[in-house]
């Protein structure tokens, strides 16, 4: 039995299965979450390449599976990244159960993390890009909403992230053929820039973002939240094996330069956006935005307090997306005005949904007592090491953040006489939201006991520690 | 100096291309896809064993298959072509040739692999993108993400021979065609 086989080909088997048992949506939930809440606890407990006596048989996982001639590896080192692609999985599809998506979510979801593992173990590590590929195609059925026509923001999202595939793939040759070119320091530098293009594509930096807003509006908020925390985590882990394997990348001061002030203007961009947004569809759009501008600025240190805050980063971004777009989905199940006005006195209606909500937008903005603060911290003290004006630009887009943030909690609590009913949440509503906002808690106050135990991450990259 | 039989699957590609970007007739545009994939396959026949080549023709035409029996005789999807937006299309591919074939040099130092893959891919990724900018139809922009992706496959296949890459790419252009179907069966309120 090998690593590979246990990680990307049973959940893919499972996922066909429930693919076909779709209609029946809590046998597939139930199923679809405990096999990825098991895979993840299998992944945090069982080595790779260790024996283990089991009665009078012994069994070992072995790392390497061989399909055609190419190598798909997940090492006892890269254990962690597969912990935390199953946990985020049943994470996710049990939230599903309050969120109305549609009956593709759970079969597709599960392919799709699977097809992640896949990507982050195969060998060459560029044939990941098409792996990425075939994720994003399986993805798009689990946007559609019932009675609508296919939006711009789903369309936008197929072609940005198809697009940067043939970048990502010949920056890859390019940086293969370099030590054998005539003048390699130019293929080098042309295999940068489109290496640059082809993330920028994938993640919606700058000028590529305009998918993500619009995503968030046109498809289900709580498949754009999947969308929108596990692929830029992938793709953010899949460019570590960039920096790890080519040290060219590493030791460009120009190409940290430029991550540093894409960083910025994603960060100044999506907080400004947000401070002015009136749809809070499209709120979750900015802070995804501001938060790869985030992982940019950690990119861009090229120091170990960088790699680990680029790590750090993602843990509570994925949660805080989680909670805010479950949040967003119960409302619009609702029928309820998205604009952020009509939220008034919304706080005495769904009190879970709308603490769940504020405690993941704030986790964004980087308050204290919350993650995003002890995770966001270290980048600026980096980034302040380097350029004070940078910081400045830095602190006007999460300042917009909150400006969003204290609007929205302004008119949450305003009341008018026949607006004081109070409606139920249902007990699993409580239960999820409670759940999210205490690990956002544990892991701001607590930071060195949660979240330090996910560096190990790191250690899947030698050359990055 | 290329003979004409390298360069006739180039001919091929911007022909029906360009069929495909100004005809709005869905079996005209069936055939130009088909078409497409001919010429896909005839280029890539020049640095890959056919056995391996005629991987991608099969592919192209399964996708043309595929969305070609999605649409229904009574579809809204059939729509009739205007002259003056033919025309307009017209002149517009007219100037992007003369783009594509004035950044054919620059590519050509940077891209080992033979001249026709290489007019042949740009003209096919340069079509595709233009297709996919000027369209608002989902399945218009199908047709364009194809075409751009055919003319990736054709550059790629110049410089990685991987039978697992050539799978993955089938598998990414039947995803993309399946994806169309999707979009089709949307539009027409028949899923979820």
């Amino acid at each position: 039995m090998s690593a590979p086989i246990i990680w990307i080909g049973i959940p893919i088997i499972f996922s066909l299965l429930l693919f076909f048992l779709r209609t029946s949506r809590l046998f597939s939930l139930i199923v679809g979450g405990g096999i990825s809440a098991f895979l993840a606890l299998l992944a945090l407990t069982f080595r790779i390449e260790s024996v283990f006596p089991l009665g009078p048989i012994s069994l070992e996982i072995s790392s390497t599976f061989t399909l055609l001639g190419r190598n798909f590896v997940i090492t006892d080192s890269e254990r962690f990244i597969v912990a935390l692609m199953f946990a985020m999985c049943a994470f996710w599809i049990f939230g599903s159960r309050i969120s109305g998506t549609n009956s593709f979510f759970v079969p597709n979801i599960l392919a799709i993390i699977s097809l992640f593992v896949a990507a982050l173990s195969v060998q060459p590590f560029l044939y990941a890009a098409l792996i990425i590929e075939i994720a994003v195609l399986i993805s798009i059925p689990i946007f559609f909403q019932r009675g609508q026509p296919v939006k711009q923001g789903i369309i936008r999202f197929l072609v940005f992230q198809t697009l940067a595939v043939p970048f990502i793939l010949f920056s890859g040759w390019g940086f293969d053929s370099a030590p054998s070119s005539v003048d390699s320091q130019a293929t080098y530098f042309q295999a940068g820039v489109l290496l640059a293009i082809g993330l920028g594509l994938w993640l919606a930096i700058f000028p590529f973002h305009t998918w993500v807003p619009l995503l968030a509006r046109d498809g289900h908020p709580y498949s754009a939240g999947f969308i929108f925390s596990m692929i830029p985590t992938t793709i953010l882990i899949f460019s570590l094996d960039f920096f790890n394997t080519f040290n060219w990348l590493r030791e460009q001061s120009l190409f940290l330069t430029i991550s540093q002030i894409l960083g910025i203007v994603m960060i100044v961009l999506g907080g400004l956006f947000a401070a002015f947004q009136r749809e809070l569809t499209r709120l979750v759009g900015y802070a995804v935005m501001v938060e790869i501008g985030f992982s940019l600025l950690a990119l861009s240190l090229n120091q170990v307090i960088g790699w680990q805050s680029y790590i750090l980063i993602l843990i509570p971004r994925i949660i805080g997306i989680a909670i805010c777009t479950l949040a967003i989905s119960i409302w619009k199940n609702k029928e309820l005005n998205m604009d952020i006005d009509s939220f008034q006195g919304e706080f005495y209606k769904s009190s879970y949904t709308m603490v769940g909500f504020l405690v993941g937008w704030f986790t964004f903005s980087g308050l204290p007592l919350l993650p995003g603060f002890p995770t966001k911290l270290p980048i600026l003290i980096g980034l302040s090491q380097i350029s004070i004006s940078s910081i400045i630009f830095v602190s006007i887009g999460l300042f917009g953040l909150f400006v969003a943030g204290f609007r929205l909690l302004a008119i949450i609590f305003t009341t008018s006489n026949n607006q004081n009913e109070i409606e139920s949440e249902s007990l699993l509503q409580k239960l999820f939201f409670s759940f999210g906002v205490i690990v956002l808690l544990a892991m701001g106050i607590f930071p060195s006991l949660v979240l330090n135990p996910f560096l190990e991450i790191l250690s899947a990259f030698a050359n990055l520690k | 100096m290329n003979s004409l039989i390298d360069i006739l699957p180039v001919l091929l590609a911007g022909l029906s291309s360009l069929i495909l970007f100004i005809n709005k007739n869905w079996r005209w545009n069936i055939l130009a896809m088909a078409a497409i994939y001919v010429s896909v396959f005839w280029m890539v026949l020049q640095v890959w064993p056919i056995g391996l080549a005629v991987v991608k023709l099969i592919a192209g035409w399964m996708a043309g298959a595929i969305l070609g029996s999605a649409v229904k005789e009574d579809s809204g999807l059939l729509v009739d072509d205007k002259k003056v937006e033919q025309r307009f299309k017209f002149v517009i591919v007219l100037i992007i040739w003369i783009f594509s074939f004035s950044i054919l040099q620059s590519i050509k130092i940077r891209l080992p692999i033979p001249d026709p893959l290489i007019w042949g891919g740009v003209l096919l990724i340069i079509m595709g993108i233009l297709q996919i900018g000027m369209s608002l139809r989902p399945i218009r922009i199908i047709f364009g993400l194809l075409t751009a992706f055919s003319g990736f496959e054709v550059l790629y296949a110049g410089v990685e021979q991987s039978v697992l890459v050539a799978g993955f790419l089938v598998i990414i252009t039947l995803g993309i065609a399946l994806v169309g179907v999707l979009f089709i069966q949307q539009e027409e309120g028949e899923i979820v």
